[in-house]
């Protein structure tokens, strides 16, 4: 795939974080890919950068105390990192948009949705060189909640957050959203807040809104089966570092990297018998003080001496998929490839 | 939200009752005689005895109580033995002297304390920040009395650019009585001279009494409006590209008036207390004065009507700001 | 990282060393030590966390020089006998020089001495009226918390009473029937402030009441008097402190005030507040004599209120502002 005309492309990005025990490194070279009208979802624990990867490509982590120390984050062929906060901004809604995790804390408790997202309407209306007014803006919006199918939105627009339910919230956010008509959606973690039957009716929104406006969306989740749904291309992400990428059904049907393997071993599944849940061994490890080498290592079982000491970099393994692991280097003498983790067992 | 008004209405009342109660029995319990204060230290035997029998003194506790609460409904607060007025005739007279002292200072104290409480939140520990902190800090520390006195000294008596008392010059003429407040009423006929002079007389007395205030209003806007500026919504604000002004000024800034809404209740009651002080030191012609000379002379009734007079503001006050939490925040219910 | 077999020897020596040494008295004191060993690391935790904030000590310090000045101050001051009483018209009202620091008054009294003296009494004045204010605020909070029920909302309806008018006008009502006079304006003020006790510990009550810990307690049958005592108090303990600290720079602040206008301590008495109503008659040629007086409450509140903001910052960090 020719990489110059992804959409979104972030090479080797670098994040720093100061805390008053240290420095924590929180993303070591993060690269990921997304075409135009693609789907991607990054997966990974609580903890393990996904989320600031995200937040990084609009500009929203406080700097300081974060620090960004390496890499680019191309957009349509521009570096972000580059850009002046004034830039960043013209492009933010309007070309990039972002929905976040708790709809109740990411809209404003005294605000009315009217008047939320009449301001958003109107600011992108300016941005692109429109005067638009507000009586305009709030017919725009009351379609917009139509399009999320939020039911008589001509009278809900002038309600309060607090009156809506969760799902009709992220809905609203989500409505926000493509107010600007943007052609990159970034979705930190959308259903994860709301109930199991609310999560379905979302991503079904999301992916007939991908149809719809060909919108490219990066997903993040800790929910593989949440990313199954919607993303047709997946990258597994573990202590700040990217260790494998593939498509949905590679990943299903041949994960390479251990912590891959790991993950989708625990996933404990209805039709066969279980006698003991299997786990990864281990805890994440600290930021600040990070395993030397590939930061997998310490919980790897198939550690071998190079892991203590270098760091795998993303390489093809197959057509499209990208693992980033010392098993998989051609040059090795002892290439093996184990796809049954040993069973741990719990307590 | 009507019915609210009405109940709250309602426990004023029913809270001045208590608070007549309250008083009246700390102060009749309590050791002393008033009649014998009042009478001062010359009076004969019979004159303290005249006393006593004017302002019903000798009767039994509970008998007082009546007459007073039944003299209070008919609205009649007694006399002061001071001033040879009724109460009431003395109230009317003198609290929209106190009234324009103390809401021109709360204005003060909200018309800089927010925007400076704003701007040291965006600029934060920068010079401003420090200066408006040191400040916060010793405000509350300061004797409302003596920073008076102090200002007197320097800018009245030494520099003159202010003067030393009152609200008007001894020879200018008060505005005619519209609303009784010298720097409306000047406005209202277009009498610029006199609306500059009484500007000049409240200014110093102002600072002092919105000092305490001006400080606390500060530090405690500041501090909300840090916490609002790291709440979610405001991130959610930035990924839809509102502008950094819009940002601080609508989305953060009504969300932090609502703590700091309380603070500024809290202050207005410490104002209206602070009068007693701020009147005396400025021969300010108002109730709080009022209330200081009959305190010297034990004079009862009257300090009793201030209290009633003051308590009343500032429950009145208090709900005001409580109506003014329904319209900050759309969550709140009155019921 | 050491070599754990050393480790392991240096242990050995030193309980050998230790054993030698151990007599009965140590024996119990390295006992009490254990037992207590999460308190005391919370203490140290506290003061390494408080000798952080310059402010916080600077609030101590001045505390501190306060409260030894008000203990040994007329063992300190110049001239003793200016307390009360004395005057020396020749030397009335001069400005502050190298023997009259503060300058002197129209009584010929030195007005150094009197602020120093002055800081006894404030210290007893403040002291006085924040003990009697929590002695009944305290326990009339815990009982409206804890017990509840028709007697707890009499409590709370009565106290929202108190606080529904502003303090000083209270105070000055109740001291105009009184009469004016020091221990007037003490009991007066006393009488203002129990009551933000009430609410205080009425409201950590209520929360303490619902932690786990006490429905252990009471499971097991422990008694109410126990709970209290052992449970909820310790728990309240700190909010307490907090606020004892601070209102003792506004409680002196408001007994001055008292004292300015005329109705707390009388003249002769050296009282800060009494000091700048005189001295106010002097303005503004005589100036030191209303500015110094002032000076020394406006540090001395400071002081307190520095304090506060730091005990409260280890103390109670969640309740800013």
């Amino acid at each position: 795939m020719n990489r110059n005309a992804n959409i979104l492309q972030i090479e080797n990005l670098g994040i720093h974080f100061d805390t008053f025990e240290g420095t924590a490194r929180v993303l070591d070279g993060v690269s990921l890919e997304l075409a135009p009208g693609d789907t991607l979802g990054v997966v990974g624990e609580t903890g393990c950068g996904k989320s600031i990867t995200s937040k990084a490509v609009l500009g929203l982590l406080p700097v300081p105390p974060t620090k960004i120390v390496s890499g680019r984050i191309l957009f349509q062929g521009e570096d972000l990192l580059e850009k002046s906060e004034k830039e960043i901004g013209k492009i933010r809604g309007t070309r990039i948009a972002m929905i976040f995790q708790d709809p109740m804390t990411y809209l404003n408790p005294v605000f009315s949705i009217e008047k939320q997202m009449v301001d958003v309407i109107v600011r992108h209306g300016r941005q692109r060189g429109k005067s638009v007014t507000r009586k305009q803006a709030r017919t725009r919006a009351v379609e917009l909640l139509d399009a999320v199918q939020i039911p008589s939105p001509a009278e809900r627009i002038r309600e309060y957050p607090h009156e809506f339910s969760g799902g009709m919230r992220q809905r609203v956010l989500i409505a926000m959203a493509l107010s600007g008509k943007p052609d990159l959606l970034i979705a930190d973690e959308p259903t994860t807040a709301l109930d199991v039957t609310i999560q379905a009716q979302i991503l079904r929104l999301l992916k007939d809104l991908v149809k719809r406006f060909n919108l490219s969306i990066l997903l993040i989740s800790h929910d593989l089966g949440v990313v199954a749904k919607l993303c047709r291309r997946i990258a597994v992400m573990y202590a700040g570092n990217v260790v494998e990428t593939a498509t949905i059904a590679q990943i299903f049907d041949q994960p390479a990297h251990p912590y891959t393997q790991g993950l989708l071993a625990s996933i404990p599944r209805l039709s066969r018998r279980v006698d003991s849940l299997v786990g990864i061994k281990g805890s994440i490890p600290s930021f600040i003080d990070p395993p030397k080498g590939c930061r997998f290592h310490p919980r790897c079982d198939h550690a071998m001496g190079v892991c203590r000491k270098e760091k795998p970099l993303l390489e093809e393994t197959s057509p499209d998929h990208r693992t980033a692991c010392f098993l998989y280097k051609s040059s090795w003498p002892n290439k093996s490839k184990t796809s049954q983790p040993r069973e741990v067992r719990f307590g | 939200m009507k019915q609210y008004i009405i109940k709250r209405l309602l426990l004023i009342i029913i809270t001045l009752f208590g608070l007549i109660t309250i008083t009246f029995i700390v102060a009749r319990v309590a050791p002393g005689d008033p009649a014998r204060v009042a009478a001062g230290p010359d009076a004969t035997e019979e004159m303290v005895q005249v006393l006593r029998e004017e302002f019903g003194l000798n009767k039994n506790l509970f008998l007082q109580y009546v007459d007073y609460i039944r003299g209070l409904v008919a609205g009649n607060l007694g006399r002061s033995i001071r001033t040879q007025h009724d109460v009431v005739a003395d109230l009317v007279r003198l609290f929209p002297a106190t009234f324009e002292l103390t809401v021109f200072s709360l204005l003060l104290a909200v018309a800089l304390g927010i925007p400076l409480g704003v701007i040291c939140a965006v600029y934060r520990d920068g010079p401003l920040d420090h200066l408006a902190r040191v400040f916060s800090v010793s405000g509350l520390a300061v004797p409302m009395f003596w920073l008076g006195l102090m200002l007197q000294l320097i800018f009245a008596l030494k520099f003159d650019l202010f003067p030393v008392g009152g609200r008007l010059g001894m020879l200018t003429q008060a505005p005619p009585a519209i609303t009784h407040l010298y720097l409306i009423d000047s406005l209202i006929v277009g009498k610029w001279s006199t609306f500059f002079e009484a500007l000049q007389h409240i200014f110093l007395p102002a600072i002092v009494l919105s000092f305490p205030a001006l400080a606390s209003i500060i530090r405690v806007n500041r501090a909300d409006m840090l916490e609002v500026l790291n709440r979610d919504f405001i991130t959610s604000a930035r990924a839809h590209g509102i502008s950094r002004f819009r940002i601080v000024t609508q989305y953060a800034l009504k969300n932090a008036m609502i703590p700091t809404t309380t603070m500024i209740g809290l202050r207005f009651g410490w104002m209206l207390g602070g009068t007693i002080l701020v009147e005396t030191v400025f021969d300010w012609p108002g109730v709080g004065q009022y209330a200081v000379q009959s305190a010297i002379f034990s004079d009862f009734q009257p300090i009793m009507g201030v209290t009633l007079v003051i308590g009343f503001s500032f429950m009145m006050a208090n709900l005001i700001i409580d109506l003014l939490y329904g319209w900050l925040d759309p969550r709140v219910r009155y019921d | 990282m050491t070599n754990p077999t050393t480790n392991l020897e240096e242990t050995a020596t030193n309980s050998d060393a230790g054993k030698e040494l151990t007599t009965n008295s140590t024996g119990a004191w390295a006992r009490w030590k254990e037992k207590h060993e999460s308190t005391l690391r919370d203490i140290r935790l506290s003061i390494h966390l408080f000798s952080k904030s310059p402010l916080s000590i600077l609030g101590l310090a001045i505390v501190g020089t306060f409260i030894i000045v008000a203990l040994i101050g007329p063992l300190i001051v110049p001239f003793p006998e200016d307390a009360t009483g004395t005057i020396h018209m020749s030397q009335k009202l001069l400005e502050p020089d190298g023997t009259f620091w503060f300058g002197t008054d129209e009584l010929g009294r030195d007005i150094y001495t009197r602020v120093i003296l002055g800081t006894r009494i404030s210290l007893k004045i403040g002291l006085i009226i924040i003990l009697i204010a929590m002695g009944i605020g305290v326990p009339l909070g815990i009982t409206a918390g804890y017990v509840g029920g028709w007697m707890g909302e009499l409590i709370m309806r009565i106290t929202d009473m108190f606080l529904s008018i502003p303090g000083r006008i209270f105070a000055l009502a109740i001291i105009g029937a009184m009469g004016p006079g020091m221990t007037n304006s003490m009991i007066a003020l006393s009488i203002v402030w129990w009551p933000g006790y009430v609410r205080l510990v009425q409201g950590r009550t209520l929360s303490v009441k619902e932690e786990s810990f006490v429905e252990a307690a009471r499971s097991i049958g422990a008694r109410k008097a126990r709970i209290i005592f052992h449970h909820i108090l310790p728990n309240c303990s700190s909010v307490i402190l907090v606020k004892a600290s601070m209102d003792m720079g506004m409680a002196i602040l408001a007994a001055a005030g008292l004292g300015f206008i005329g109705v707390g301590a009388q003249p002769p008495t050296p009282e800060w507040g009494a000091m700048i109503s005189e001295g106010r008659n002097f303005l503004p040629d005589w100036w030191w004599y209303a500015t110094f007086p002032g000076l020394a409450i406006f540090t001395t509140v400071l002081g307190f209120n520095l304090l506060g903001d730091g005990l409260r910052d280890i103390l109670d960090p969640q309740s800013r502002g």
